[in-house]
């Protein structure tokens, strides 16, 4: 196998990120470990989105409602139910994966913004049936869990750490194997995917699969390390602004770039907070600055100078 | 058995016949080439072997299974190729890797490369010439490498079948033919070839067959020889034999123009990504003049229309009485007083004849647009008729009329006219003929005309230009064109 | 009987202001291509600025909602000027990704415009003071003169857009913009001037609809998505860029959901359109009335 200047470009890059997050808890307070421990779940949405955006070129405006399913299944299972968290963020993966499957998945086949649109109206709908069966999911001020992932502040680290990396691990591989050169050929041009042989809806359902499941297990995993299940956390429009910026800051079409994305999002959203309700305006211009000057976002620099 | 089996084949866009009642059959090791006069249905039929449209009726037969209603991707598994004339390669990934991408497998869980897949995409890479670029990034080729590319991923599925799409479009003379013998060397005897192209030239000395359409329908089957020397395709092609003598003569023998030079066109270079459409490209037009660009379709006739009207981009100038339009938006070269009715006729389709014609009268007071509307109606009186009908509901001819019409509206010193011609009746041809005759003769508006028929153009202008292949390889008077060119640059 | 007519009367209100509010978004989509995420955000900044200025201003109700319907026009003159056009123009943005850079552009746009609405009005539901008082008997109900006003004021806003497309010069660049973009600029028009035009009128109507969906149902920041949606599933379910399917669909939409609301609980109101929305892209993408 020859590797291209920009694989080995990113091997090296991801090799020093990864050396970076495992060693950073050391030197940090418990405070700030627990906020970049959101910021590492955080990014496996981020990541999930930029295997829909930028390898299927799908915009996805609702992946809040594969992460909102995931996390509330799981949590109504564990407050309901009683289920151990383990078998809760178990099925509740599952069920954010199915529901996507049947409700989201099908639009996979037309062309034109009917993809956007229905993923856009999908969290909608999720945010008003949470609203609706208030007595069960507590409605706009959420549900507190019983069970938690770990009690200790960097098991929990760790364990988010791992999520991330075994999430990029298969992104990375997808996206650098035999599927990945297709899906892309097929967001190219989909006529001549089709051309040379491929079904290219069949790989367009296996990535939203992809994107499905690493996102409702990382909701799920978030809520149980929370503690709580609300709709500002995983549902609302304001989590698919960050998740959406932060990929187009790191840089989409690039996986490990919304890692970097999603922990500076994180990072200036707390820095940010003295603006009050002006932090999310704030963000949204910034990142309107870079979609119109840097549409190529901080990983697209580092990685794209050959 | 034959390979490819079409018959009764039908294809309709709305009311629009594209594609009539065709029946063929390819046997292995054919190499067939289509052609036709834009809007003859060529591309549609090919669209519908392909797949890229489905047909209304008739039947596909390939190798022995009925696929008119398959989706292109299980087409392809059955042994067919393809090569568009528009694709995106993949620009993140080199050469290689697109090649690659052809010699996969269609299955999901395919995680790993097939070991034996950098030799078979590095054969099929040098199959075309492309040993050298296989590392190469495809933004960074000229574009006869990337189609190249194309061809050699479609080669790479090693088909029975290969269909081509313009192939030879937007390359150079010298390209063309490598092109065409990288391809013939490089395909497997047993294999047939079905190609589209607008350049009758190259069509001729690559295929072994050729099959000419004429709106939607067959006209010819035969030898490439056999079907260039049938009246009847030189007819639609040239608009007349050119055996007819005497519409040769010129109708109109008044002096080409003036003295006032209108338009000073130079242009140096015309590209659509990285396909060369036009290279220095010289053309004068003095107030008064009648000139007519002849050439065939994909010569670039289009393309250069557009270029005058501010539409596409270009390197060189283009001087309207002395000024440079080059940094001006089309409306405003419009309203230097250039009206152009555009090959597609961009018709304002929901809106009536009338509003059609206001449009092209936007900035007249009323009197003044009563007083153009009267004379656009006396110049084509079937548009009074029709006045409040909606545009689409009209016919080809009366499209065109209108079309016209609307240009006229906006009292033009120099009326561009694209391909009026396409896909008319004599009838209505005679009639458009005639209305431009008047046009130039009695009220001396100076006219620019592209056209693939020739009898029409020969009989209305004072000088004609020949394009070919981007360049301009002849200009002149009229009577020295009919003595030295005639009709012999068909083939 | 008497829900009957309930529902009858307050689903036509209903639905003719939902009617006005898609005609924006449809015409804006039918001309220019762009689906702007950020519709919603527009009729409430109008509803909220007109609120503003009537309630602490003191200004009377007409001058209040003129200055709302500016704010309007003001921030569609921005969003062209600040995002669409710069992103048509860009280079170094790939052709073929233009459309979802606008999308994602007027998505960022909506939440500014939200952000900026909650920091300085607060998140409170805001209700514009009825133009008119009193109420009629008609049909066992009562009807207030001020909805029969706002329904309409909506028709009469329709009917005038109707006539100003149809029957006027601007109207008609607009209209035959919408057909072929080529065919106006070969008419001597800068298809610059089209734009400006539409944004102005793209102001204009989101900004009167904003004002009148507050006179009646109220206006706050937090709504913005969920008008935004309901916009969507009238121009989807009536076909995109088909205005005159938007009319219609509106109708659809409003009495869904009007129904729900008498019927089951005004809380699930916007829920109807919602699924109408996912059945109608799962089944019939084109729409009902497919285009024109």
């Amino acid at each position: 196998m020859r590797f291209s200047p920009s694989s080995r470009n990113l091997l090296t890059f991801c090799t020093l990120l990864l050396i970076t997050l495992v060693c950073l808890p050391w030197f940090l307070s418990l405070y700030i470990a627990g906020m970049l421990t959101i910021a590492l779940y955080f990014s496996v949405f981020t990541m999930s989105w930029d295997l829909l955006f930028g390898y299927s070129g799908e915009v996805n405006f609702g992946p809040t409602f594969l992460i909102g399913i995931g996390a509330y299944a799981a949590a109504l299972l564990n407050v309901n139910a009683g289920l151990p968290v383990f078998a809760c963020v178990l099925l509740g993966t599952l069920t954010a994966v199915l529901a996507g499957l049947l409700l989201v998945a099908p639009a996979l086949r037309l062309r034109g913004p009917y993809f956007c649109l229905i993923t856009l109206v999908s969290v909608l709908v999720l945010q008003e049936f949470i609203t609706i069966f208030a007595q069960y999911t507590g409605g706009e001020i959420g549900m507190t869990l019983p069970g938690v992932l770990s009690a200790s502040g960097m098991v929990n680290y760790y364990l988010a750490l791992a999520l991330v990396c075994v999430s990029a691990g298969v992104f990375l591989g997808i996206t650098s194997s035999p599927v990945g050169l297709i899906l892309q050929a097929g967001a190219q041009d989909p006529v001549a995917a089709e051309s040379l042989g491929f079904n290219i809806v069949k790989y367009k359902v296996l990535a939203f699969s992809l994107s499905a499941f690493f996102s409702g297990l990382s909701g799920a995993m978030l809520v149980f390390y929370m503690g709580t299940a609300s709709v500002s956390i995983v549902v609302s429009v304001s989590v698919i602004l960050q998740i959406i910026i932060a990929a187009i800051i790191g840089g989409r079409r690039t996986i490990v770039g919304p890692i970097l994305g999603s922990l500076f999002i994180i990072i200036t959203g707390q820095w940010l907070q003295y603006l009050g309700q002006l932090d999310y305006a704030a963000v949204a211009i910034l990142a309107l600055i870079i979609l119109l000057f840097f549409p190529d976002g901080i990983a697209g620099i580092i990685l794209r100078r050959h | 058995m034959a390979l490819l089996e079409v018959s009764g084949l039908n294809k309709r866009f709305g009311g629009i016949r594209a594609v009539k009642d065709v029946d063929l059959s390819v046997q292995e090791g054919q190499i067939v080439g289509l052609i036709g006069p834009n809007g003859s249905g060529k591309s549609t039929l090919l669209k519908l072997l392909t797949g890229v449209h489905k047909p209304n009726s008739g039947s596909i037969r390939f190798d022995g299974r009925e696929i008119h209603n398959w989706p292109i991707n299980k087409r392809i598994k059955q042994g067919m190729a393809i090569v568009f004339q528009h694709s995106r390669p993949l620009h993140r990934q080199t050469v290689l890797d697109n090649i690659k991408l052809a010699l996969l497998p269609d299955r999901v869980f395919n995680i790993h490369y097939p070991g034996d897949i950098e030799a078979k995409a590095l054969q099929a890479a040098r199959l075309l010439g492309l040993e050298d670029v296989v590392d190469a990034y495809p933004g960074s080729l000229p574009f006869g490498y990337i189609r190249r590319m194309e061809v050699a991923k479609a080669l790479a599925l090693s088909p029975r079948l290969l269909l081509m799409d313009e192939p030879f479009a937007g390359l150079t003379p010298s390209e063309v033919g490598e092109l065409a013998e990288l391809i013939l060397s490089a395909r497997h005897e047993k294999q047939a070839i079905v190609l589209v192209d607008h350049n009758v030239k190259a069509v001729y000395s690559f295929v072994n067959r050729i099959i000419a359409l004429y709106v939607g329908a067959k006209i010819a089957d035969g030898e490439p020889r056999e079907v260039m020397a049938n009246a009847e395709v030189r007819r639609v092609f040239l608009g007349k034999s050119m055996d007819e003598g005497q519409i040769l003569q010129p109708s109109m023998a008044s002096e080409p123009g003036g003295d006032n030079l209108l338009l000073d066109l130079d242009i140096e270079s015309l590209k659509y990504g990285k396909a060369e459409i036009l290279r220095n490209v010289s053309i004068r037009i003095r107030e008064g003049e009648f000139a007519s660009i002849v050439g065939l379709n994909g010569a670039g006739k289009s393309s250069l229309m557009k270029a005058v009207t501010g539409l596409v981009n270009y390197t060189g100038d283009v001087k309207w009485r002395g000024m440079s339009t080059k940094r001006m938006t089309t409306a405003q070269i419009i309203r230097l007083g250039i009206a152009f009715a555009p090959e597609t006729r961009e018709l304002f389709h929901h809106m009536s004849v009338k509003e059609n014609l206001e449009m092209g009268g936007e900035r007249l007071n009323r009197h003044e647009l009563e007083a153009r509307l009267e004379d656009v109606y006396a110049l084509f009186p079937i548009l009074r008729e029709r006045v409040a009908q909606p545009a689409y509901t009209l016919s080809g001819g009366e499209q065109q009329m209108l079309t016209i019409g609307r240009a006229l509206m906006q009292a033009p010193s120099l009326l561009i006219l694209d391909e009026p011609t396409l896909g008319l009746a004599p009838v209505v041809l005679e009639a458009i003929s005639e209305a431009l005759l008047k046009l130039h003769q009695s009220r001396g508006l100076t006219i620019l005309l592209a056209e693939q028929n020739l009898h029409f153009a020969l009989k209305l202008s004072n000088s004609i230009y020949l394009l070919d292949h981007g360049s301009i390889s002849w200009h002149g008077a009229v009577a020295d064109f009919v003595q030295e060119v005639g009709d012999k640059f068909l083939v | 009987m008497q829900l009957f007519w309930e529902i009858l009367v307050n689903g036509f209100i209903v639905s003719s202001i939902y009617a006005l509010g898609a005609m924006g978004f449809s015409l804006i989509f039918g001309t220019a291509g762009i689906l702007n995420l950020a519709h919603g955000a527009y009729l409430v900044l109008a509803a909220i600025v007109a609120w503003f200025f009537i309630s602490y201003f003191k200004l009377p109700l007409p001058a209040g909602l003129a200055i709302g319907i500016l704010a309007s026009v003001l921030f569609s003159y921005l969003l062209f000027f600040l995002l669409v056009n710069p992103i048509d123009k860009s280079k170094r943005i790939p052709e073929e990704e233009k459309a979802i850079f606008v999308l994602t552009a007027t998505l960022l746009w909506s939440i500014i415009i939200e952000g900026m609405l909650d920091y300085v009005f607060g998140s409170t539901p805001v209700v514009i003071p009825p133009f008119v008082s009193g109420s009629m008997h008609v049909f066992e109900i009562s009807v207030t003169y001020n909805m029969i006003i706002l329904a309409m004021i909506s028709l009469l806003i329709i009917g005038l857009l109707w006539f100003a497309i149809n029957r006027t010069r601007p109207g008609k660049m607009l209209l035959a913009a919408s057909m072929s973009r080529t065919g106006v600029a070969i008419m001597g028009i800068e298809l610059k001037r089209v734009y400006l035009l539409l944004w102005g009128i793209y102001g204009i109507l989101a900004g009167i609809s904003g004002v009148l969906l507050a006179a009646f149902l109220g206006a706050s920041a937090r709504a913005a998505p969920e008008l935004t949606g309901m916009a969507f599933s009238i121009v989807v379910l009536g076909g995109l860029g088909s205005i005159t399917g938007s009319f219609f669909a509106s109708y659809i939409i409003g009495y869904l959901g009007t129904l729900t609301a008498y019927l089951i609980s005004p809380s699930y109101t916007p829920l109807p359109a919602f699924f109408v929305l996912v059945v109608i892209l799962l089944l019939r993408p084109q729409g009902l009335f497919g285009r024109f």
